[in-house]
């Protein structure tokens, strides 16, 4: 899948000397990408090719409270949204002549937590080096849509709609470092860094309905073997995340506080 | 939903960033962020589990993808 770049303001308030709260709203360009697959692995299967096109849009907002334990060690907890909405263009075509056409679109919000130690390390003056590591708990739901032209061997055309709803527990942690360099006649300053994310996946329970011109034994039957090769193959699956960050932020300082950033 | 949040989020930063101004030295930080992701997604392998091998065989009637 191509890279896309999420971007979005980044704010936080610091007071009382060591308590932080922030928040980041980060929104993305679509990550495109394709798959495609010409084998089947049963001996007795319809020989097919297909391929798909398919976009991702994302966006997630990240809030926490943190706290300054000591000089280079903060630990924090928040708040963490995120979703994304995906899209996907799917073609079969199998040897016996017959094909298919998908229009799949899927919806996805998790809502959960997240706890962390973050680490602030002073390289020279106004330059530091940051690390965060945290872990963190999604509930997610995704509400699923497939709109499916079926063409039959001999020329029939059959439509079906697929409509599932998913529900996760998500397991998962953030590591991020970079370098931070307060610029003091601008009172700005400029990180730059690296940020992963993974998480993994634990499949809580599918709900499915299929419309089809199926007999109704067949409709079930079908509608159960959806939901055993769906809920068996995204359980225990991983995501990742991963690349450079990048943030210009600039600090406000109200009466009292501590001039530059240490 | 997003602008909601969004709004709320900006609410929020508002109100916590004037509140303890009264009481003690407060900074406020904002700007832009960016992260250029790359994702490995969960459901890159889904064609494995939704062909129609694993479901019918020799019959091609199911096949569906999509996380």
């Amino acid at each position: 899948m191509n890279p896309a770049l999420l971007y979005g303001p980044t704010a936080s308030v610091s007071f009382l000397d060591r308590w932080i709260v922030s928040g980041t709203y980060l929104m993305s360009t679509k990550y495109k990408g394709s798959r495609s697959d010409a084998n089947f692995d049963a001996e007795d299967a319809v020989d097919a090719a297909s391929k798909s096109y398919f976009s991702v849009s994302r966006s997630g907002l990240d809030a926490s409270v943190s706290c300054r334990v000591i000089d280079w060690l903060r630990v924090f907890a928040g708040f963490k949204w995120q979703h994304y909405d995906f899209r996907e263009k799917l073609y079969i075509i199998r040897d016996n002549n017959s094909g298919d056409l998908d229009t799949n679109h899927a919806e996805s919000n998790g809502y959960g937590a997240e706890v962390g130690l973050g680490f602030d390390v002073p390289i020279i003056k106004n330059l530091n080096f940051l690390a965060d590591i945290s872990a963190l708990y999604l509930r997610t739901k995704v509400d699923a849509r497939s709109e499916q032209l079926n063409v039959g061997t001999l020329g029939s055309v059959n439509p079906r709609l697929y409509l599932e709803k998913e529900r996760f527990n998500i397991y998962g942690g953030n590591i991020s470092t970079s370098i931070a360099y307060f610029i003091e006649a601008i009172s700005t300053t400029l990180s730059l860094g690296f940020r992963y994310q993974f998480m993994r996946y634990y499949v809580d329970g599918f709900t499915n309905d299929l419309y089809a011109d199926f007999s109704p034994a067949m409709l079930l039957f079908a509608d159960m073997a959806y939901k055993y090769t769906r809920e068996h193959g995204y359980n225990h699956t991983w995501d990742h995340y991963y690349g450079l960050t990048f943030s210009a932020v600039y600090t406000l300082e109200i009466a009292g506080s501590k001039g530059g950033k240490s | 939903m997003k602008r909601r949040i969004f709004f709320l989020f900006l609410v929020s930063c508002f109100l916590l960033s004037s509140a303890p101004a009264a009481v003690y030295a407060v900074d406020i930080s904002f700007g832009p962020a960016l992260w250029c992701s790359w994702w490995d997604p969960f459901f890159k392998d889904d064609l494995r589990y939704t062909y129609n091998t694993e479901i019918f065989p020799s019959t091609g009637i199911l096949n569906l993808t999509f996380p």
